[in-house]
């Protein structure tokens, strides 16, 4: 049973980007959080699609170009939950 | 007492008067309204009927900005009370709001630009032990604890030291009566209990039913003695009273009948008086002479330490007189509450932690 | 009419009786004080300032004045009233004039609500204003006035009024306050400063608050459009360094030292957002005024 992940009803946050990163507004508390290149990419690729961490990773490194390590599946998996927690994506079990 | 000094309650009285008050009347109003915590209130009233344009821009803007508060105050109330009605429900007890809280909910127009720091709720006082528990269990403290305060609430007051939610800071006053046990007045809360009103959307939360909702305002303005919002508060009952009866011809009838089977009468006999005499509230005249049993032994007496205490606390509305009057009604509040052989120690006491506290000169920036 | 042009007197006279009302560029102010030593101040650092007559709306109803009781006399202090409200715990009686200071801050922070409002000294040369946001400590006064002495506009040196669409800055040129040893610094530096009363043994430590140039004073009505969000600061024996900040780290930065960003909540955000988008942003290290002074002009010339 795999996990899928998309973003929540744009009522409930705001994303604004400058070169990369991001500063994330949250409806419900007005709280604000600073969010690096990688989480904003992460935001943004989930507010249109669907999909599951490995496809979330795949996508990531082909649009990040990065080095030869590439962006781990550990760093993506603690991103989710950030998100997660911050209330602005949510899960599903298909 | 001459209340013209009151333009605050003149601009509620007539709000076509939006357009006649100079530059200086709306100095006044303004600082009569923050005294009042009113300015919000201002807000949705011109709000609502448009008019705000017509407020001069120097004083539209401070009134304009209490908007702020107010709206993310309606915004955390209403997750506070899912939040408060999560512990009950896990204790099958229903949530019961109480003044601000309920007239939110509720929908009425008292909720309008009504502001308030705490939630109160009614809980029937067998169940008090529980409900105390399950609300520590979910996160509220009593807050300043003082063996002292604790004993004073516990023994003879109608509600248990506040609560603090550690994480959201928000406020919860218990209540398991709406007089205080030691009060002169005997009022069994299970009559209250038995009337109580769904909010709609919710489940599992109520209210008093709308004549009990008047008559909590009611005893709560004028037996209890917390006048720094007398003013607040006959504009809240003003606006009940205007509401439930436009919409049951049978209100005034029933608020009568209730009162007296509650033992209230002297209660709604103040809150008909000067809802009239400061707000022009609409009162049949059956009505009135209905109260008047509830009339005190002195009316003039009375009169002359009400009008003075209702008006906003600032030094606009005061005369040489009102600081007495204002002090007098203090301890007649207390007196209702506790015999006198309690009260004497208890008022020693209070001044002297006040002293002491008023003496700390800490800096402040 | 301006404060300075009343005889000294009559000004001592009203601001004891029934409180002189003067306009503070947007904002109209009503002060009462029993204390010579605050209608003292007000003429030596607000000459410039309009008075106004008595029936004009007042913004904020202020009184300084000694506490019932006791405390008149005994360790004698000062209390604050702001509409009838006592915001805040007495200070010492000899800290009257710097609590009407801090008090007036207070007041435009927590009411004005129709501004996003910031924790910033902000300056203007040829139509372009800087905002320097800074928590207490980083020199930013030090810096504001050294700026403001050397022909720089004074707009603010502490509230940072931003307009809604953050197109506009909008001025409350307002007495310097300045510390410890900023205060000699400023004073060697520009021999022509005038200061208020030196107060010591404050919770900022010893304070003083430097008069702003009359030109400031007198531009007080016309609002400024931001181009540079800067965030100084004061370290000893450092090199002066400008260095460019994100974007999305100013604005977390701004957001903090705003007082009211919570309050606006996405209203604020949006301000803000608007705000980051038409300024840019750096972080200054300084230890020598000459320098500091120097990069701001040529930071001014690079647009």
């Amino acid at each position: 049973m795999a996990i899928l992940w998309s973003a929540v009803s744009s009522d409930l946050f705001q994303l604004e980007e400058w070169d990369g990163e991001g500063v994330l507004y949250l409806t419900e508390s007005g709280d604000t959080h600073l969010l690096n290149p990688i989480a904003v990419h992460v935001l943004l690729t989930l507010n249109d699609r669907i999909l599951e961490l490995n496809e979330l990773v795949e996508q990531l490194n082909k649009s990040f170009h990065s080095n030869s390590e590439g962006i781990s599946t550990d760093t993506i998996s603690k991103i989710l939950a950030e998100l997660f927690y911050l209330g602005v994506i949510s899960k599903l079990e298909s | 007492m001459d209340i013209s000094n009151n333009k605050l309650a003149e601009l509620l009285r007539q709000p076509e008067k939006i357009k006649k008050f100079s530059l200086l009347d709306w100095s006044v109003v303004i600082q009569q309204a923050r005294a009042s915590n009113l300015l919000y209130k201002l807000y949705c009233i011109f709000n609502q009927n448009d008019s705000l344009e017509n407020i001069p821009l120097q004083a539209r803007r401070h009134i304009e900005a209490s908007r702020y508060t107010g709206e993310n105050l309606y915004q955390s109330v209403f997750r506070e009370v899912e939040y408060i009605n999560a512990a009950l429900q896990s204790i099958d007890l229903p949530v019961i709001l109480l003044k601000g809280a309920a007239y939110v909910a509720k929908n009425v127009d008292a909720g309008n630009g009504r502001l308030f720091s705490d939630v109160d709720i009614l809980v029937e006082k067998n169940f008090l032990p529980e409900a105390e528990k399950v609300f520590k269990q979910h996160g509220w403290f009593a807050n300043d604890y003082d063996e002292y305060n604790d004993h004073y609430y516990r023994t003879w007051m109608h509600e248990i030291p506040a609560l603090t939610h550690i994480k959201r800071d928000s406020v919860l006053d218990v209540h398991h009566a709406i007089v205080p046990p030691t009060s002169n007045i005997k009022l069994d809360t299970s009559k209250l209990l038995n009337c109580i009103e769904k909010v709609d959307g919710f489940a599992n939360v109520f209210t008093l039913s709308s004549v009990d909702m008047v008559l909590h305002s009611a005893v709560h303005l004028f037996q209890d003695g917390e006048l720094e919002h007398g003013f607040r508060d006959l504009v809240d009952l003003d606006s009940l009273m205007k509401e439930f009866s436009a919409q049951d011809p049978e209100f005034w009838m029933k608020l009568v009948s209730r009162a007296q089977e509650l033992d209230l009468q002297r209660s709604i006999f103040y809150a008909l008086r000067y809802t009239q005499r400061f707000l022009s509230t609409p009162i049949p005249q059956e009505g009135v002479q209905r109260t008047e049993i509830g009339q005190p032994v002195f009316p003039k007496l009375m009169d002359f330490l009400f009008e003075r205490a209702l008006m906003p606390a600032h030094s606009t509305c005061d005369d040489r007189f009102t600081a007495i009057a204002r002090w007098v009604l203090y301890i007649r509040a207390h007196y209702l509450r506790m015999p006198l052989y309690l009260l004497i120690p208890h008022l020693i006491r209070k001044a002297y932690m006040k002293r002491v506290e008023k003496n700390k000169a800490v800096t402040t920036q | 009419m301006n404060i300075g042009s009343i005889p000294q007197c009559d000004l001592l006279d009203t601001v004891r009786n029934e409180g002189i009302v003067f306009r503070i560029a947007d904002f109209t102010i009503k002060l009462q004080s029993p204390f010579p030593e605050v209608a003292i101040n007000i003429q030596k650092l607000y000459t410039d300032y309009p008075v106004v007559g008595p029936d004009s709306f007042v913004d904020f109803h202020m009184k300084v004045i000694s506490p019932k009781g006791l405390r008149r006399w005994y360790h004698p202090q000062v209390e604050f009233y702001f509409d009838g409200f006592r915001p805040f715990k007495p200070l010492p009686q000899k800290q009257a004039y710097a609590m009407f200071e801090w008090s007036l801050n207070w007041c435009i922070a927590n009411h004005m609500h129709s501004y996003f409002i910031v924790h910033a000294a902000v300056v203007e040369k040829d139509g372009k204003c800087i905002i320097l946001p800074a928590p207490p400590g980083s020199g930013k006064s030090t810096l504001c006035a050294s700026l403001v002495m050397s022909g720089w506009r004074l707009l603010s040196d502490e509230l940072a009024l931003i307009d809604s669409n953050a197109e506009n800055v909008f001025p409350v040129p307002r007495p310097i306050n300045l510390k410890n040893a900023s205060i000699d610094i400023i004073r060697d530096r520009f021999p022509d400063s005038i200061f208020g009363p030196v107060i010591k043994d404050t919770a900022k430590g010893t304070v003083s608050h430097l008069k702003p140039p009359a030109n400031s004073v007198r531009l007080a009505s016309k609002p400024s459009r931001p181009v540079w969000i800067v965030f100084p600061e004061y370290q000893v024996g450092s090199d002066v360094v400008l260095m460019k900040k994100s974007k999305a780290q100013t604005f977390m930065g701004v957001a903090k030292n705003a007082f009211n960003y919570t309050v606006l909540r996405r209203e604020g955000f949006n301000t803000l957002v608007r705000l980051i988008d038409s300024c840019d942003c750096y972080d200054f290290r300084y230890s020598k005024i000459d320098e500091a002074l120097e990069t701001f002009q040529l930071l001014l010339e690079s647009k």
